[in-house]
């Protein structure tokens, strides 16, 4: 019984269980990426890379099961307070718009032609050209 | 050299076209919006009763990537114009932002064109989305003392170190001018800093110098409301006037709670350029100090709701030569529900109030307002 109250708890708040998935990305930053800097990636707080590369954030789209989990992981919010997050530093001009994509085949694909894509997957193998290195 | 057949132009064109429709299918860097609201009132005033149902502005949004270090952003709002015709349907349409950003670094951005003066958190963040707003109207301070708008030039950075420091240096046409020319050499000044020091947390201060030439003032300033003294007042005079804007914000929104607190403080004092015998003649009168506080506080109920409360004051001094002097109460507690990330309604109920001895009497008012937001793309 309370290992179910607890796992109900847990279900409850999706934040709880966000873990970060892997990174991808094209010709990042030299070096590796701690957690909290790939968070602030995700939030839109980092525009260049240390490489001049821009960077570009890219998402399965609002509705999937892998937005919410990058959502619990870098804001410690739902998905709905995760669009609402991106739609504000949209419009206040201070980020740009991050590319919504419908799969993570989709997003792996947009990364391999874009220099400074950044992406996390959570189901499919990260290719070995596009691994990001982390500490 | 020869003549390329016309069907052979026609194909090479139409491929162009389809390996450009195919570049954008796979680089999707634009992104249009919709921002537009509804809004239902009842206002209770001295007896009287009054309700009406509004169409609000509807603001087309547009950002785009032109190339990785360059990108666009403008607003186009359409708003409707009261019309007492008969089948009358009147709308202005104003290009309310429209700027160029180059970024070199995260520490360097510069910005040209149109912009909201980053004076304050409402002007930089909220301005038309009022899918943002916290509470249904603008806080007193937006229609009163900040200059909404400027066109000139920006220096931008942002997110710097651990307290992800920001700054922003604008120099522009001032509050007397108008979109396509400022007729005078002085420009508007805007400085503005901001630490952001947890997620969803910002604290900013700013400070922006400007002179109103003849104490007039055109499409940036915002201050086109009732509380300014205009060219057939009493009391208005056609001096010119060194006006300064300080502003404290604080916004956070953490765990159940989302809070916004602003403030301005306002210095009007007559300009040097105005003529030495007629400042002697109007006494030499000291900077005025006027300010405005606004309060906001909600309550996360669930996933979709908050509970909020509001209050907002203004008080001007007795003697200023640009705005009329109040003193003006406004609180209210409302209830705020988003069906999704974009649309939601609010429920707000106010009561103003005020002090009476000033050229604005005190208010002595209720009003209930629904209000329907929302954004499409």
């Amino acid at each position: 019984m309370r290992c179910f109250i607890i796992l109900l708890a847990l279900g409850w708040n999706g934040a709880l269980f966000a873990q970060m998935g892997t990174p991808v990305g094209n010709d990042l930053d030299p070096g590796p990426l701690t957690e909290t800097e790939l968070k602030e990636i995700f939030l839109g707080n980092k525009s260049i890379w240390d490489n001049n590369n821009p960077v570009t954030v890219v998402l399965t789209s609002s509705d999937s099961e892998g937005f919410a989990k990058v959502a619990g992981w870098a804001l410690e919010a739902g998905a709905f307070e995760f669009q609402k997050h991106w739609l504000s530093i949209v419009f206040q001009g201070r980020a740009n718009a991050p590319v919504f994509l419908n799969s993570e085949e989709e997003v792996l694909a947009y990364i391999r032609g874009h220099k400074g894509a950044i992406g996390l997957l959570y189901t499919l193998p990260v290719p070995p050209e596009l691994t990001v290195e982390t500490p | 050299m020869t003549k390329m057949p016309s069907l052979r132009r026609f194909l090479v064109g139409l491929g162009l076209l389809a390996a450009a429709n195919l570049a954008r299918a796979q680089d999707p860097v634009t992104q249009f919006q919709m921002f537009g609201h509804f809004t239902a009132n009842v206002e209770l005033e001295n007896d009287e009763q009054f309700s009406e149902f509004s169409m609000g502005e509807h603001d087309f949004f547009v950002q785009s990537k032109v190339t990785p270090r360059i990108s666009f952003l403008s607003e186009t709002i359409v708003a409707p114009v009261a019309d007492d015709h008969h089948g009358g349907a009147d709308f202005r349409v104003s290009i309310e932002r429209a700027r160029l950003k180059y970024q070199y670094r995260e520490w360097l951005s510069v910005i040209v064109g149109k912009m909201h003066t980053p004076v304050n958190y409402w002007n930089d963040v909220y301005h038309h989305g009022r899918l943002f707003f916290p509470t249904i109207d603008r806080s007193r301070a937006f229609g009163s003392h900040v200059p909404i708008h400027t066109l000139g030039l920006r220096l931008q950075g942002q997110n710097i170190g651990k307290l992800k420091f920001g700054y922003d240096l604008v120099i522009g046409n001032g509050m007397s001018a108008n979109d396509i020319r400022d007729n005078n050499f002085q420009k508007s000044v805007t400085a503005a800093v901001h630490i952001k020091p947890e997620k969803q947390t910002r604290i900013s201060i700013s400070a922006y110098r400007d002179v109103l030439f003849e104490n007039k003032v055109g499409s940036h300033s915002g201050h086109a409301s009732s509380g300014h003294l205009t060219m057939g007042d009493e009391g208005w005079l056609p001096v010119d006037l060194d006006y300064e804007l300080y502003c404290f914000s604080l916004y956070r929104n953490k765990g159940k709670w989302e809070i916004l607190t602003e403030f301005t403080l306002n210095r009007t004092k007559l300009a040097s350029s105005n003529d030495a015998e007629l400042i002697a003649s109007l006494g030499n009168p000291d900077a005025t100090a006027n300010t405005t506080t606004y309060l906001y506080a909600g309550r996360k109920l669930g996933n979709r709701n908050s509970l909020y409360v509001l209050g907002d004051r203004i008080r001007t001094q007795t003697r200023d030569f640009h705005m009329k002097s109040n003193d003006l109460l406004k609180v209210g507690i409302g209830w705020q529900h988003e069906f999704s990330a974009l649309v939601k309604t609010q429920i707000q109920a106010e009561r103003y109030t005020g002090r009476d001895g000033f050229e604005i009497p005190a208010d002595d008012k209720w009003e209930l307002k629904v209000r329907l937001a929302y954004c499409l793309y």
